[in-house]
């Protein structure tokens, strides 16, 4: 049995809730027009259809009260008001509920089952009401004699004919199923099932479908809703659909297209009571007149143009127009996340690979040798871009959700907070996406629980009374950035610097510049609130915030001004699996050093045994020798030295080597647990020559240059070069 | 799912219990197969059947095909509910003729 399938209408049904709570939230704010009506409705359609195809009745049942409420609402009979947009949005939640459940195979708990109960009671109220008197479609025949398409026949009933394809049943669809759901939507008011193809015992495979179906349906559906319902079966399936009083030459055609005979087809047409007899027997007589039609493909769904209908019918086709278009497929697939893994994997071996022979190329002399070599290096880039490039999603996706986390833990704060998301399209590796989720809704509840101020104490001070928390993301040289930001109260300067006193963590009389005290929220156990509200100030969330970003080899600084607001900044790298790399020298070991943190490398002057500043044209820049750092024997009195001026974020340092060796590119390795306390190195990868280089954590390593050259200055004592 | 089979008066009785779907079909079709290749007659009780789809229906439309075939007798037995209600979705309750379940032999 297929699961593909089934994971197919799991991955979206998520799509079309989100779609759903999109536009109902959109509702709330009262900007939901009528094109976004018809998303809603479209929505719960969809489910429901695919549910149907599946024989998921408890989603079917759940929707089609929902679908029905919607309807009355896109066809005007009903207002979307806050009170119903705030029911369906609960609805949304519960149907998310249910279709997880539903396909994970397990029982609803009862009190999630009670809920259902509730919310479908207060939708039926909604239903309740007398509804406007339906324009009825029916029409004398005579006014329907028509503008060149043929004398049609005078059945009110859709025509379906559906031959499925062998494989139907082994794709998890049910044919019965079928036919059970579409009872549901209108009435099979006669139907004739065809077992021409069913073979003899001896040939028979019991899990190859051979039935065809032809019925006569009575629906008031619009021939898009009629269409949608198959929409999911269509791969599997042949289906003709000709909608009521279509013209005879399109039952002829229908016919010719067929498998079986014309004769029978034709009988069975008027068994269905889709043709008169007198009508059978012109399409018989046309039958010469018409070319021989191809037999359509399976997948092909044939279904003829809807008559057009006079003004009296207005109103039908009012309703046709309302209902828009399937939006067009986007041009992409699904991949296995684990296949991608793989691929960069490969890609990674292949850069290393594609090292060593550039290596080997440059210790012999052919300059053919090395043409190719650098060819070959040139289309490596290319390919390790290109695979790097599909594990990049936008982060759009991770912002959006957050609209609705903030309208619901507003609603819970009592605070009026409005979300404005910028630089949606910024692309991220995906794993990052994926794990920034939490840290980010972390800083999002404590901006809005302990950042922006209630209505009353902002309109105090002069300030709007809807706070503004703002989502934004953006490159900054070979970095992801994102801000969180809120224009409330401000960090509290004085209580943050004395709790931290108050805990140890800091000095009395110690003076630290403000963003060091705004920094001091990331210590374990740290936090101001005066109650510990449901949502934070347990004091557990900022430490593990940040160590969440540093995994990820990222950052986070803090941006406050009291009274206007604070801007919490994240800076990720914009890949994990390989880097851009400047490889360095130490004695007799390499290190590497990420290209996109590197600013320059100056010559340390010889002679500078206990110096740890220079003065860069003008500026005092702390450095490091790691040599010492890694416990290396020391190097001879004239050995040149090199420091490499490395950045990140607001932080310049720079590092001591002995030589530098030139670009390269890397995969890196990671370099396995007994290693995870090892500060200063985040990873290893293995060189052209065989050899294994360790890469240098450069944040980690400015942090530590930082922190002394702050003991330096708290001890008053710094030697400093001119 | 279980198959019983079971001789009477030169009859084969295939008994089906529970569910006749997709899951089952191969191992019914190969049971009524096996039936008709070395008996004349043979009967196929439905009065246990507790779910059927499209893959069940498509056996027993494909035994009764067999018998007018092959000058074979295919008899229905049991007035299954579930049953009934799947053949009259497709229209094909004309089809079969369903006898009432025998008393349970000792």
């Amino acid at each position: 049995m297929d699961e593909s399938l089934i994971n197919i209408f799991l991955l979206e049904a998520r799509e079309q809730l989100e779609a759903m709570e999109n536009g109902l939230m959109r509702a709330e704010d009262g900007g939901c027009d009528e094109e976004c009506v018809n998303a809603i409705f479209r929505a719960a359609h969809t489910i429901k259809g695919s549910g149907g195809m599946f024989g998921l009745e408890p989603i079917v049942r759940f929707t089609h009260v929902m679908e029905s409420v919607l309807d009355r609402v896109r066809i005007g009979e009903q207002a979307l008001t806050p009170e119903l947009s705030e029911v369906l949005l609960k609805c949304c939640d519960q149907l998310g509920l249910l279709v997880e459940e539903t396909v994970a195979g397990r029982e609803l708990a009862a009190d999630a089952v009670a809920l259902g109960a509730a919310l479908i009671a207060r939708l039926e109220v909604y239903l309740d009401q007398a509804p406007q008197p339906v324009i009825a479609i029916a029409a004398p025949l005579t006014v329907l004699a028509a503008a060149g398409e043929g004398t049609p026949a005078c059945t009110d009933n859709w025509h379906i004919s559906l031959r499925f394809g062998s494989d139907v049943l082994q794709n998890g669809l049910d044919p019965l199923s079928f036919l059970r759901y579409l009872s549901t939507r209108g009435e099979i008011v006669s139907l004739t099932t065809l077992d021409d193809s069913l073979p003899a015992l001896a040939e028979f495979q019991p899990e190859d479908c051979y039935l065809g179906f032809e019925l006569s349906f009575r629906s008031e559906e619009s021939k898009a809703e009629i269409e949608a319902a198959f929409e999911f079966v269509s791969n599997d399936a042949t289906i003709h659909i000709l909608p009521p009083r279509s013209s005879i030459e399109r039952y002829v055609t229908m016919i010719a297209a067929l498998p079986e005979s014309d004769l029978r087809l034709g009988r069975i047409l008027v068994d269905c009571g889709t043709l008169t007899e007198h009508e059978l027997a012109q399409t018989l007589k046309d039958q010469q007149a018409v070319p021989e039609t191809q037999r359509p493909a399976l997948g092909e769904m044939l279904v003829s143009a809807q008559r057009v209908q006079p003004e009296v019918v207005a109103a039908a086709l009012e309703k046709q127009r309302s209902v828009p278009a399937a939006p067009p497929p986007k041009a992409s697939i699904r991949v296995d996340a684990e296949k991608l893994d793989q691929l960069i994997n490969l890609v990674g071996e292949l850069v290393i690979a594609g090292a060593g022979t550039s290596l080997t190329a440059q210790g012999g002399d052919t300059a053919a040798m090395l043409e190719a070599a650098s060819t070959m290096n040139r289309l490596i880039e290319e390919v390790r871009d290109n695979a790097l490039n599909l594990r990049m999603v936008q982060i759009g996706d991770t912002f959006n959700r957050f609209q609705r986390v903030v309208r619901d833990v507003a609603k819970q704060l009592g605070k009026d907070i409005h979300l404005v998301i910028d630089g949606a399209e910024t692309e991220l590796d995906k794993t990052v996406v994926e794990k920034i989720g939490d840290p980010l809704m972390h800083l999002v509840r404590n901006s809005m629980d302990h950042g922006i101020e209630t209505a009353v104490v902002r309109t105090a001070a002069g300030k709007p009374a809807q706070g503004t928390l703002r989502l934004n993301a953006f490159h900054d040289a070979g970095s992801v950035v994102i801000e969180v930001s809120d224009d409330g109260g401000g960090l509290p300067r004085e209580k943050i610097l004395n709790k931290a006193v108050e805990r140890g963590i800091v000095a009395t009389g110690q003076s630290l510049s403000d963003r060091e005290i705004y920094t001091l929220i990331f210590e374990p156990g740290f936090s101001t609130a005066e109650q510990v509200s449901d949502l934070s100030g347990r004091g557990v969330g900022m430490d593990v915030v940040r160590r969440n970003i540093e995994a990820l080899r990222g950052a986070i600084e803090i941006d406050s001004i009291p009274g206007q607001g604070t801007t919490i900044r994240i800076r990720l790298p914009l890949t994990l699996a390989i880097i851009d790399g400047f490889l360095v020298g130490i004695g007799e070991s390499s290190y590497v050093i990420p290209l996109d943190l590197m600013e320059e490398c100056v010559e340390l002057p010889p002679g500078q045994r206990g110096a740890n500043h220079i003065n860069l044209r003008g500026q005092l820049l702390p450095f490091l020798r790691l040599r010492q750092l890694f416990e290396l024997p020391a190097a001879s009195l004239d050995t040149r030295e090199q420091i490499v001026i490395v950045q990140f974020g607001q932080s310049r340092a720079g590092l001591v080597v002995d030589a530098l060796h030139g670009e390269f590119q890397t995969v890196i390795k990671p370099l396995g647990a007994m290693f995870n306390d090892l500060s200063g190195i985040s990873g290893s990868t293995i060189l052209g020559s065989g050899e294994v280089a360790l890469i240098l954590d450069v944040p980690n390593l400015i942090h530590k240059v930082v922190r002394e050259t702050e003991q330096c200055h708290a001890l008053q004592s710094a030697t400093c070069v001119a | 799912m279980g198959i019983e089979i079971h001789n009477e008066a030169g009859c084969c009785h295939i008994r089906i219990e529970d569910e006749l779907t997709i899951y089952t079909a191969s191992a019914v079709a190969a049971a009524v197969s096996t039936a008709l290749n070395s008996h004349a007659s043979i009967g196929i009780d439905l009065s246990g059947v507790t779910e059927i789809d499209t893959a069940g229906l498509q056996i027993l439309l494909v035994a009764r095909k067999e018998a007018l075939l092959h000058e074979r007798q295919v008899r229905f037995i049991g007035q299954n509910r579930v049953v009934l209600e799947a053949l009259q979705l497709m229209n094909l309750i004309n089809f079969f003729t369903f006898e009432a379940a025998a008393a349970q032999a000792a």
